[in-house]
């Protein structure tokens, strides 16, 4: 009896303890965040007043250079807040802020989320008055800058970087494209992108050399159309070019893991002259939902053929990118759209794979011109100041940020300083080779976990086009040369990245779920035959149902805002 | 209350009530932890569901957005989709209510009968060992199983001379697919209740059972059976108050775009719709309709089943 | 003593009535373990074999290729024992807040004559259906100062209504009303009747709660993620998953990979075949192991002895 009593006690106890802990606990422990935010507050309300009336202190006017290094006179600390990938180590360790601290001054602490919880942390901080001065790899996406630019979270930025950043007004005049995509409808700009117009495609369609040497095509000889490319699919399929003696071979497979087959759809309708399966703006301005136009239904039957005939991996719809990869090691993959062979092939020396060709854009009766697309080069929403900062800091960080549009400097947050990770070529001391690290990690790997956040995370920078081609790597010049050969020169950019309004924001959330839930379920249907293309009237008229000429208008209207600003 | 306090009718009620009061304070002192979580954690945050019927932008928050009363539902009703998510959802969730059920009361009696305590326990341990397979490795090994050309069940259908079946992108398999891969998976797992309740069983009875010459059969018929009964019947009003809610990671790592007719639920197009704008309001309202069928179907079940078996939620 | 005698008779009196549904009962068991057996062999053999093998198929069964660079990669995680303590606290710490919580509340409610009964009941069941979402969570999480504590872990959830409705139905139906009655006919307080009375009684059901809670806290992480920003903090799910994250390297839409990226992401996505299992079974082999010592609770006849005794 006395033990029980005396496990009573204990639980009693325990539960009157641990709701008092509950209601103690944060006066004690947890202070460090909140407090941080709160004593910035203060600092910055601080700082606005004794800089209007011009009186000393701590940081008077006088504290930051508007031109030369150090930024700030007396070193500052602000508070960032950016997502954290996994290959990274702690932020505050990396080389990149210390070298930057160094010249600026300017030094930092460092909220980091989880890459993937990063959207909420960000959102429930944002909403809850809880955020970082400075907004650094937040992937900030338009809505979000729409939104919290509006609520005055956000500080508009363009006045600044007229008056502080040579940088990026060069980057401006160079690439007329990013001021007008980068401008809230409101006419500020809340945010700073990443930009990058290398010549290197982030996905291409390897062909297989060994199977073309084994049917006597040179790479050279590639098709330029799709009927070329349908005979020599055919006798991948038919000739066993892998040589095993059986029927094996998948000429074409699909690497898509959540993509739905949408994958395959990008890549290939822009040969039918349809750049994008859902919204597009052609030569003349006019925006297109690509499976609405009626060369749509062509590529679609031509994309049912190859998949009737077992050109396209017959489980293209249901399998997962790693599985695809591993019938390439087993030998039986022709082609496929990825970034690199080894990808599509299996593990392979770097030689070897230098000797892989790209098969060019491709053009088809309906569109006799080869079509490829690209992106925007754009990624929105690296770099945002909130009205936690008084206006010295905004203008010391604008001044920071610049530094990362110059040449150096997107080099530097890129790559980090000479002797780390890189050097300079012995072949040729204008290009540069990595060091690679011998305690088994790779490069990679080192240069997300020392030397910088940009390894896995969008920051602002400006990648010079030449930046890719400096490298004495034979497999990244093989590549930028059949990129150069058989791509870019045919290469059209579908969509700029541009800005809706709050209101074209919800009509566009109206419909694009379900429109695209139709137009992939119906698209499916068309490639493995479950429907027939007598149907294809129909399945447009269901689009219509579901309010794609709203859709497409309010994107038209959107455009035509950007081009105006262009 | 009432009747306990039938010998003393003079009183006025608010007086008996106080008397009942007294008598259970020691209850409401065992009652006070959980209700106060309850009311902080749960009702103190409880206000921003009212963004179901609003438009939530960051701007306003959550008091201070606009409101626009139904236009959420009204929007979801309408939906072309609307019709296929319920459809679809409640087929998946009645199969696995209909198919799932039993399954963990039958392993919990026929483990209850075993002798050799060592199996016993091996037996209990692999049974319940699958339910700790994340939904990722356990949708990766089920599309790899049923791979049509190199999965290992392709391979015996092929070996036993038929043509292969294309399990995932077969429309009217999805259901059967997700029903019994969690029966699989979960059976064990659910086992684990029903487990316990039968260690109430009273071994005087079984005995007495045995010495007028019950079957094996008789006894857990009779006596083991009816021991589980309310533990049963709770657990399948509370299965009935999940009616519509199918989770959303395994379903949208089976889906594909050819079998989307049919495993196309809820939950996956909440996720959808959230991937293209984080629409909170609209989620929420959909969530808040979710709650609303699920709490009437709870509250339908938890009746008829007061009416027939007097065991019942509250 | 008893159970053994009884047993002893059963051996003795082995009818052909016991041999058929032994019989019975051992294949039908056979066939369940058979059946979940098969994945949990494959999870192990995935974990050590190469990736390439298991996707294409070829391993089915046994390891094919063998290889145990996913458990070196998990194991040189220099957070991963870290993460190993802080779980192993949260789900202790956890879920004895969890059962000093439900424990109580549950057998408050089997009293029938309790006063607004039917409403705290409702109250309760109300909180499975409706939630406010996460913002306001967060914001009274913020408020309470709790952000970043062991209390942002472990308050939140401190109480499942669904928990404490099993534990009710399980006290309700497994505990004699006349034993209750007994003791407070004796002068037993309420409080006296549940630590003295309902509890030792209830071993079976604290079990299993402390079973489902614990396995609760063990596999949590979104609160976990949300809640914390201190990486010392974190469980070992939260480091587990950021490994598996680490080999999703992705380049974005429309944007360029270099050729170390891209090499890096091809490595990564070979890593990420096996370490996901690896992974699986690095979490989930201590709270699977802890089952067959909680099994020891669900012991039969444990009313009838408190009854005679």
């Amino acid at each position: 009896m006395k033990t029980k009593k005396l496990a009573a006690l204990l639980l009693a106890m325990l539960m009157l303890v641990s709701v008092f802990a509950a209601c103690n606990s944060g006066g004690s422990e947890s202070s460090s965040k909140p407090e941080s935010s709160a004593s910035s507050n203060e600092e910055s309300s601080q700082a606005e007043s004794s800089g209007e009336e011009s009186s000393e202190g701590e940081t008077s006017t006088g504290n930051v250079n508007l031109e030369g290094y150090p930024i700030v006179n007396e070193p500052i600390t602000l508070s960032m807040m950016g997502a954290r990938a996994g290959i990274h180590g702690d932020w505050d360790k990396m080389e990149f802020f210390e070298i930057m601290a160094e010249m600026t001054n300017i030094n930092f602490t460092y909220d980091t989320p989880s890459g993937e919880v990063f959207e909420e942390k960000k959102n429930l901080a944002l909403n809850s008055g809880n955020y970082a001065q400075v907004l650094f790899g937040s992937q900030l996406n338009r809505e979000q800058q729409v939104k919290f630019g509006a609520q005055g979270i956000l500080l508009p930025l363009e006045e600044y970087i007229d008056k502080y950043c040579p940088n990026i007004q060069a980057m401006f005049a160079e690439k007329p494209d990013v001021r007008p995509s980068i401008t809230a409808p409101d006419g500020h700009i809340y945010s700073l992108p990443t930009v990058s117009y290398s010549p290197l495609m982030s996905t291409a369609m390897w062909v297989n050399i060994d199977w073309l040497d084994k049917l006597g095509v040179k790479p050279e000889d590639l098709p330029t159309d799709v009927d070329g490319f349908y005979d020599l699919m055919i006798r991948f399929r038919d000739e066993d070019p892998n040589g095993n003696g059986e029927k094996d071979e998948i000429p074409l497979n699909v690497f898509d893991d959540a993509d739905k087959g949408d994958g395959i759809y990008k890549q290939m309708m822009p040969y039918f002259g349809v750049l994008h399966p859902e919204i597009y703006v052609d030569d003349d301005g006019k925006i297109h939902y690509g499976m609405m136009d009626e060369n749509a239904k062509v590529a679609f039957e031509f994309f049912n053929k190859l998949y009737s005939e077992k050109i396209l991996s017959q489980e293209m719809y249901s399998h997962a990118a790693a599985d695809a990869t591993a019938e390439g090691t087993e030998g039986r993959n022709g082609a496929g759209y990825h970034a690199l062979p080894r990808f599509i092939f299996g593990n392979m020396e770097m030689e070897k794979e230098a000797t892989y060709p790209i098969m060019p854009a491709l053009s088809s009766s309906v569109n006799p011109q080869q079509t490829c697309t690209r992106g925007t080069g754009i990624t929105q929403g690296t770099f945002s100041l909130t009205d936690k900062c008084d206006e010295e800091t905004v203008i010391a960080m604008m001044r920071w940020v610049d530094y990362l549009y110059s040449e150096e400097g997107s080099w530097l947050i890129h790559y980090g300083p000479e002797g780390h990770i890189w050097e300079y070529s012995e072949n040729d001391p204008s290009l540069h080779k990595y060091i690679f690290p011998t305690d088994g990690r790779n490069v990679e790997e080192v240069r997300g976990g020392e030397i910088t956040p940009d390894c896995g995370l969008a920051l602002p920078k400006w990648v010079r086009d030449t930046t890719e081609g400096a490298w004495d790597d034979v497999q990244q010049q093989a590549r930028i040369a059949w990129s150069d050969k058989s791509l870019n020169p045919y290469n059209k950019q579908y969509l700029p990245d541009m800005f809706l309004t709050e209101e074209e924001q919800a009509v566009v959330d109206m419909y694009a779920t379900d429109l695209k839930n139709y137009r992939q379920e119906n698209s499916a249907k068309f490639v493995v035959g479950d429907k027939s293309f007598d149907e294809w009237n129909a399945f447009v008229d269901g689009m219509k149902a579901l309010g794609v000429e709203e859709y497409i208008a309010t994107y038209q209207q959107a455009y035509d805002r950007w081009a105006a600003n262009k | 209350m009432i009747k306990s306090n039938e010998t003393a009718p003079k009183r006025p009620l608010s007086q008996r009530f106080i008397r009942s009061l007294k008598k259970h304070w020691q209850y409401y002192i065992l009652l006070l932890p959980a209700l106060a979580y309850f009311l902080v954690f749960c009702y103190g945050p409880m206000y921003g569901a009212q963004i179901a019927f609003r438009n939530f932008n960051a701007r306003g928050g959550i008091t201070g957005s606009p409101w626009v009363g139904l236009a959420h539902f009204t929007r979801f009703f309408n939906s072309p989709y609307f019709l296929k998510l319920i459809r679809n959802t409640l087929t998946i969730s009645l199969y696995s209510l209909v198919a799932g059920f039993p399954f963990p009361i039958i392993l919990a009696l026929s483990l209850n009968e075993l002798k050799n305590q060592k199996f016993k326990k091996f037996a209990q341990t692999v049974t319940y060992a699958p339910y700790f397979i994340s939904v990722v490795v356990m949708c990766g090994m089920l599309i790899s199983f049923m791979s049509p050309s190199t999965g290992i069940i392709n391979k015996a259908v092929t070996s036993l001379g038929f043509e292969p079946i294309s399990f995932l992108t077969r429309e009217e398999m999805f259901p059967s697919i997700y029903v019994w891969s969690g029966i699989w998976q979960g059976t064990g797992w659910g086992s684990v209740i029903y487990f316990a309740a039968l260690s109430s069983v009273d071994p005087q009875l079984i005995e007495a059972a045995t010495l007028d010459g019950a079957t094996r059969w008789q006894k857990i018929w009779y006596i083991n059976l009816p021991t589980l009964m309310p533990t049963i019947v709770i657990m399948l009003i509370m299965n009935c108050g999940n009616l519509l809610s199918v989770g959303y990671e395994k379903t949208y790592l089976l889906q594909n775009s050819l079998n989307l007719e049919t495993s196309e639920v809820i939950s996956t197009y909440v996720y959808k719709v959230g991937l293209v704008s984080a629409q909170y309001s609209y989620s929420t309202a959909i969530g808040l309709f979710n709650s609303v069928v699920n709490m009437l179907m709870l509250i339908l079940v938890n009746t008829f089943s007061r009416r027939v078996s007097e065991t019942s939620l509250w | 003593m008893a159970n053994s005698a009884v047993q002893a008779k059963h051996r003795q009196r082995l009818t052909k009535d016991d041999v058929v549904f032994n019989t019975f009962n051992y294949i039908l068991i056979f066939l369940f373990v058979a059946v979940t057996l098969y994945p949990l062999v494959y999870v192990v053999s995935a974990s050590i074999s190469e990736p390439t093998k298991v996707n294409s198929g070829q391993m089915w069964l046994w390891p094919v290729g063998f290889t145990t660079i996913g458990y070196e990669k998990v194991f040189k995680d220099p957070d991963i024992w870290r993460g190993y303590a802080n779980t192993i606290y949260y789900t202790v710490f956890g879920t004895i807040i969890n059962l000093a919580f439900t424990l109580p509340c549950a057998y408050a409610l089997t009293k029938r004559t309790l006063p607004f009964k039917t409403l705290i009941n409702f109250l309760i069941l109300f909180t499975m259906f409706f939630s406010g979402g996460l913002i306001p969570l967060y914001m009274l999480v913020n408020n309470l100062k709790l952000l970043d504590t062991v209390w942002a872990v472990v308050l939140p959830t401190a109480v499942s209504a669904y928990n404490v409705i099993i534990t009710r139905t399980f006290m309700e139906t497994s505990i004699p009303g006349g034993l209750e009655e007994a003791a407070e006919i004796d002068g037993c307080s309420p409080f006296g009747v549940f630590f003295r009375i309902v509890l030792p009684l209830s071993s079976p059901i604290i079990a299993v709660m402390a079973l489902f809670y614990g396995v609760g806290h063990w596999n949590s992480y979104f609160n976990e993620m949300i809640f914390l920003s201190d990486h010392a903090k974190y469980p070992l799910q939260v480091i587990l998953r950021e490994l598996i994250i680490i080999t999703q390297i992705s380049g974005g839409d429309g944007a360029t990979i270099s050729n170390t990226e891209a090499k890096t992401a091809a490595e990564m996505q070979q890593l990420a075949g096996v370490i996901k299992y690896s992974v699986m079974i690095v979490s989930t082999l201590p709270i699977i192991v802890v089952y067959p010592f909680l099994q020891r609770f669900f012991v039969k006849g444990v009313m009838i002895g408190s009854i005679k005794g």
